[in-house]
């Protein structure tokens, strides 16, 4: 949360600094665009901003898909290496940033299970393209809900853990967080919408 | 579009969770292709999410990555920069961040952000809704050192069948400037025109818009509010 515990009179007049996770998540999506169209005109140092904010991405989902660390960095290293020479190939309107580092992401892994020999070289017959690799699909979306469930706000995060991976109901959530139902409800609506979006805009194949 | 009760988005997004809801036309979702698709592409992240585990979250990467990374890329001959521009991208995100100004709570409280340098409130408007509407929202005008900017904030939209518009209309109006479409997220900002007057339009107002090509205001509005100056 960016507050400051400043608040401005509103139309409603109320003045609380409550939680917000609408808002927090559009303040955070302008730091994103922020740091994509840097990137995307080339500016000096941008490099720098996207592998700040998306390294722990594209680390992870290489690790989790080449099994060991000492590989892992050198897939990651070759995605950000790629990823700067190739930068003129990246089109905004095309997909998300992370998007495009998840595409490179796929192919410098398949490069990796390649050169032990794990997977053959793309031919004629089985393009490069066609060969999506259901492991490493599963290891993104994967990578992709963790990291979208941990940037919820509390409540909806413990609320999601609990339907997730307590299995309770939402009316057992509502109970043991003494919540009401409608709330409960809504937000798992928000928040599965939220996760679905994620994978959309940042998991899928281009 | 009338005649068919379809399932709301909660109902919805409890079935893709597994969870019996009492009181549900189970047979709908049999006759209901729509429903019954966006139950399937619920499931499908319920599924996956299911099967997260610790190794799933995002870790970062070893120290000395980053200057491995570099050292490559200068080595291939590139001229490269490895610092973060100072001041460049960081403050332009603390101007924009000052540009929007606020982050709004979940009851549609606005909050100042950057209370260094915040762009003054110029004017508001609390947005009602139109009869038969739910929502409602705020709008602000503000000035920020690339002129002035409108910021709309609307909590909870429905799913709009088509698109959302932002307007300013005349005191009567019967006349209006198109501001913007409104993007996703509860608060967006749009830069106004060069010369306009508020005093003209002072009434903010979002209507519902087909995808049909008519540029006119389709008469169908959501929430309206006028400028308090
Ligand atoms: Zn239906």
């Amino acid at each position: 949360m960016r507050e400051t515990g400043h608040s401005v009179e509103t139309a409603h007049g109320g003045v609380v600094s409550g939680h917000s996770t609408i808002g927090e998540q559009s303040v955070r999506s302008r730091a994103d665009a922020e740091i994509t169209s840097s990137f995307a005109r080339g500016d000096d140092g941008s490099l720098h901003e996207v592998y700040n904010r998306w390294s722990p991405l594209v680390y992870t989902v290489s690790l989790r898909s080449v099994g060991n660390g000492d590989d892992a960095a050198d897939v990651t290293q070759a995605v950000f290496v790629a990823a700067w020479q190739g930068r003129q190939g990246f089109d905004p309107d095309a997909g998300s940033l992370p998007g495009w580092l998840l595409g490179i992401t796929r192919r410098k892994v398949a490069d990796h299970f390649r050169s032990r020999g794990r997977l053959p070289e793309p031919s004629a017959e089985v393009p490069e393209q066609a060969a999506a690799d259901p492991r490493v699909e599963s290891v993104i979306d994967r990578v992709l809900l963790a990291d979208e469930i941990a940037r919820l706000g509390d409540p909806q995060k413990r609320i999601l853990e609990l339907c997730f991976f307590q299995d309770m109901t939402h009316a057992q959530v509502a109970s043991l967080l003494d919540l009401p139902l409608g709330t409960v409800k809504s937000h798992v609506r928000r928040s599965l919408g939220r996760l679905r979006e994620r994978l959309e805009v940042d998991g899928v194949r281009h | 579009m009338s005649g068919i009760d379809h399932m709301d988005e909660e109902t919805i997004a409890l079935l893709a969770l597994g969870e019996s809801v009492a009181g549900v036309d189970a047979g709908h979702l049999q006759v209901c292709a729509a429903c019954q698709s966006k139950v399937d592409q619920l499931r499908a992240v319920v599924d996956t999410a299911r099967t997260i585990t610790d190794e799933d979250r995002p870790m970062s990467p070893p120290d000395d990555l980053w200057q491995s990374i570099t050292d490559q890329i200068e080595s291939d001959g590139a001229v490269f920069s490895k610092k973060p521009p100072t001041g460049g991208l960081r403050m332009s995100w603390f101007a924009l961040a000052a540009a929007v100004g606020v982050i709004v709570g979940s009851l549609g409280t606005i909050v100042a952000v950057d209370q260094r340098n915040p762009a003054p409130t110029i004017a508001q408007a609390e947005l009602e809704p139109l009869p038969g509407q739910q929502a409602r929202g705020i709008a602000q005008v503000r000035d920020t050192t690339n002129g002035p900017v409108l910021l709309v904030d609307v909590p909870n939209l429905p799913q709009p069948e088509g698109y959302y518009e932002v307007w300013m209309l005349s005191p009567e109006a019967d006349s209006m400037v198109s501001i913007g479409v409104l993007g996703q997220g509860s608060v967006n900002e749009f830069p106004l025109p060069a010369g306009m007057d508020m005093q003209a339009f002072p009434v903010v107002d979002i209507s519902v818009e087909q995808f049909d090509g008519d540029v006119t205001h389709s008469g169908d509005s959501l929430v309206r509010g006028m400028l308090d100056t």
